[in-house]
């Protein structure tokens, strides 16, 4: 089966400014530090008192040894306090010019003049930028980096600071507690619908830099808000960390959806601890990241007709299409997402062109020569723009916004010449006969047909990106190619159901490749009755890997009529890997809906079907589908994210990074 | 109606001091909040942890296991990872005596 990876150029963003700051703690954790830290802040005595407490508890406590490795962590070589400027700023101007290039080069002051409804920056230890439109400040929305909450603020951070996740919770918590700094505040009063998302991007400079930001979001009665937060870090030789504490409060009928775009250096232990409590009919969602972008401009085909990604809205339809089927089909918009701004390449067949990240993955196929002939070395699966070749294009006429003029529809089976169609395309003869190969070996249904492209160098110049989220099929068609949208982890967010008919969703996917151990899964606890909540956990192993899901699905007494639903999809693709479920459900109530799903490798009935009739084992028909499926994971996924290290991937900070 | 039993004398436990002893069986924390008597579980409803010799500020009392926290007064949870209330005891002062209802 192909196993192609391709080695992601570190270098490209992995920039880094030379370090320029007014103040850097000393290396390792100590008392002084703790105060050293409060005292700058200028913090009240109570929350001196409460990183004292907690450094106390962050020494009591063991190492966890349950998850990943991480013996090779060592406390005392970490910078646990980094400040870069002086004060924080409500103008890019006045943030200091390097800092602000940073951020320029991540397109985020564009993106919020655009479409964000405030914006907050971290850089190391302290917020250097954060804003709010006026419009949300005028209804009351707080928007704020967490030490200037502390500061003006006090009794809501007094009232909610860590009751979702007290210091002693855990060991990272206690962490936390004791030296955070930056994150944002977010209280939305009653009844306020925040439209547009808040987003804060967190960067990490300097090497053996831990960032602890300390995030809590409150939504008051029938409030709503969705945030984003961003990450990134160059990468350096020693590790850094970044231990983050996020809790966030729904109160009744609020709604907060979390949005994580982790974007961290392979070296950096990401220790985060993220919990929910979702009161009366309110809900929360923890989603993830993202991988490959188009640029503003490209179309998307709607049943209204073409729309362009940027003005897609989440619950529009979109053309997409159904791999098990093989047909076109409209499928749900759930996410929508800026990307900042980056360099794209040019896709293009005939007139039909689309503008693309480097990352960006299409349907295509692979090639994998080393295969045995009888099991076909070619294989459906999604192929990154720069890479590619030949795409799989959808075959109808509708209307993609350029016009659809392949002098032959289908170019590749009656192939008769080098330069048919397009100048920039060229052909040998090797490849020719490679594609008599696929020919053979690839049965597309009706409605696709596999066409020659031409990719362009990277443009120069970058330019705004978007990328969207697509339910099920989780691709969508853009200027007639199909090309798949992207989702990424989440480590074990909880959700506390406290309130009748209140709802908790969370996502996420591990892979595990040689020498890994991917360990990730959910935590949802049902504390009142009618209440809702839905896990979903994807895996694959292989080469050795191993991946864990372990999640917990609790119902205390009282809890009646509540729904769990658990579905855990784990995918073993030799038999030196292994794939744990390890799902702890506890229920102390009667009337409960408990549904666990777990399946190995069950992906599209007719798939299977159709491979093993082309004459496949079932194990390798299967092999064949998940790679296919997975195979945007496999390459944008880093092979080293072993379970609390997040690598620094190609992500829409991509090219603005580097 | 409870039967009371004696757990302490009123001196024995300074203000913002709790005493932890068995009654019938049961593991109690006895708690002085500014001179007035509380008494509650000493087990915390998270994860069992020994709630008696965690820290007491005001009326809310702190697990030392995993910093979940309770109003001793009523039980109610003020903070997770807890999210049972603590079962209460009545308490009544007679003379110097401390007794708890079970």
């Amino acid at each position: 089966m192909s196993t192609q990876v391709f080695d992601i150029d570190q270098t490209k963003y992995s920039f880094r400014d030379p370090e320029l700051y007014t103040y850097k703690s000393k290396k390792g954790l100590t008392r002084d530090v703790v105060e050293e830290i409060s005292h700058m802040k200028e913090e009240p005595e109570w929350m001196l008192k409460r990183r004292l407490k907690a450094l106390d508890i962050f020494w009591s406590k063991p190492v966890p040894t349950w998850g990943g490795d991480l013996s090779t962590l060592n406390f005392n070589e970490i910078y646990y306090y980094i400040r870069p400027d002086e004060k924080k700023s409500t103008s890019w101007d006045d943030v200091p010019e390097a800092i602000r290039n940073t951020y320029e080069k991540l397109g985020i002051p564009e993106a919020e003049r655009r479409f964000l409804g405030g914006v907050g920056a971290q850089y190391e230890s302290e917020v250097v930028y954060h804003n709010l439109q006026k419009k949300w400040e005028e209804k009351g929305v707080i928007f704020v980096d967490t030490d200037t909450a502390v500061q003006k603020y006090p009794d809501l951070v007094k009232r909610y600071f860590g009751t979702v996740i007290p210091a002693a919770d855990n060991k990272f918590a206690a962490l936390n507690t004791a030296v955070w700094s930056g994150g944002s505040f977010i209280y939305v009063p009653k009844g306020v619908n925040v439209d547009l998302p808040l987003q804060a991007y967190f960067r990490i400079n300097a090497e053996n830099m831990g960032q602890f930001e300390r995030t809590l979001i409150i939504a008051d009665e029938g409030a709503s808000v969705h945030y984003i937060e961003g990450c990134t870090a160059p990468v350096y030789s020693t590790n850094s960390l970044h231990s983050a504490v996020v809790e966030l409060i729904a109160m009744k009928g609020a709604k907060i959806r979390y949005t994580t775009i982790q974007n961290w250096a392979n070296n950096i232990y990401n220790l985060v601890t993220k919990r929910a409590v979702a009161y009366e009919d309110a809900a929360v969602e923890w989603v993830d990241g993202n991988i490959g972008c188009l640029a503003e401009g490209a179309t998307v085909t709607t049943p209204q007709g073409l729309k362009t990604i940027e003005s897609v809205q989440v619950g529009d339809h979109v053309l997409s299409y159904d791999e098990g089927s093989g047909q076109l089909v409209f499928r749900k918009v759930l996410a929508k997402r800026f990307s900042g701004h980056q360099p794209v390449h040019t896709v293009s067949v005939g007139e039909r062109k689309l503008r693309v990240t480097a990352n960006h993955p299409f349907y295509s196929y692979t090639y994998d020569p080393d295969a045995p002939k009888k099991l076909g070395r070619y294989q459906l699966a999604y192929v990154r723009a720069d890479h590619l070749k030949e795409a799989i294009v959808p075959r109808t006429s509708i209307n993609y916004g350029v016009p659809y003029r392949l002098r032959k529809p289908s170019l590749v089976t009656e192939f008769q010449s080098l330069n048919q169609y397009a100048s920039d395309l060229t052909m040998t003869r090797a490849r020719e006969s490679r594609m008599a190969d696929v020919r053979s070996q690839i049965e597309l249904p009706e409605s696709v047909e596999i066409v020659n492209v031409a990719v362009s160098e990277e443009a120069e110049e970058v330019v705004p990106t978007w990328d969207i989220e697509v339910e099920g099929t989780g691709n969508f068609v853009s200027q007639g190619f199909i090309v798949h949208n992207s989702r990424l982890t989440m480590k074990y967010p909880a959700v506390y159901l406290m309130g009748k008919g209140a709802k908790g969703e969370t996502m996420s996917i591990a892979y595990a490749s040689k020498g890994q151990h991917q360990d990730a899964g959910a935590k949802m606890v049902h504390v009142a009755p009618y209440t809702t909540s839905t896990i979903t956990s994807k895996s694959v192993s292989k080469n050795g890997g191993r991946t864990t899901y372990r999640g917990l699905a609790k119902v205390v007494k009282g809890a009646h009529d509540s729904k769990i639903s658990v579905r855990c999809d784990a995918l073993i693709l030799d038999d030196r890997s292994r794939s744990d479920t390890i799902p702890y459900i506890e229920i102390d109530e009667d009337r409960v809906h408990m549904a666990h799903e777990a399946t190995v490798g069950k992906i599209g009935e007719d798939q299977l079907f159709y491979l093993m009739s082309r004459g496949l084992k079932e194990s390798e028909a299967i092999s064949m589908i998940v790679m296919g499926f997975m195979e945007p994971f496999t390459k944008e996924l880093p092979l080293e994210y072993a379970v609390e290290m997040n690598r620094l991937i190609q992500l829409e900070m991509e090219g603005s990074v580097g | 109606m409870p039967e009371f039993v004696k757990v302490a004398k009123a001196t024995d436990i300074a203000p913002g001091q709790v005493k932890t002893t068995m009654v019938n069986g049961r593991r109690i924390a006895v708690c002085n909040v500014s001179g007035e008597f509380y008494a509650i579980d000493d087990v915390c409803t998270h994860d069992s942890g020994p709630l008696g010799q965690g820290e007491l500020e005001d009326d809310e009392i702190e697990c030392p296991r995993h910093g979940a926290r309770f109003n001793v007064r009523t039980g109610a949870v003020v903070t997770l990872p807890a999210v049972l209330p603590v079962t209460t005891y009545p308490v009544r002062v007679e003379g110097s005596d401390i007794y708890v209802g079970i």
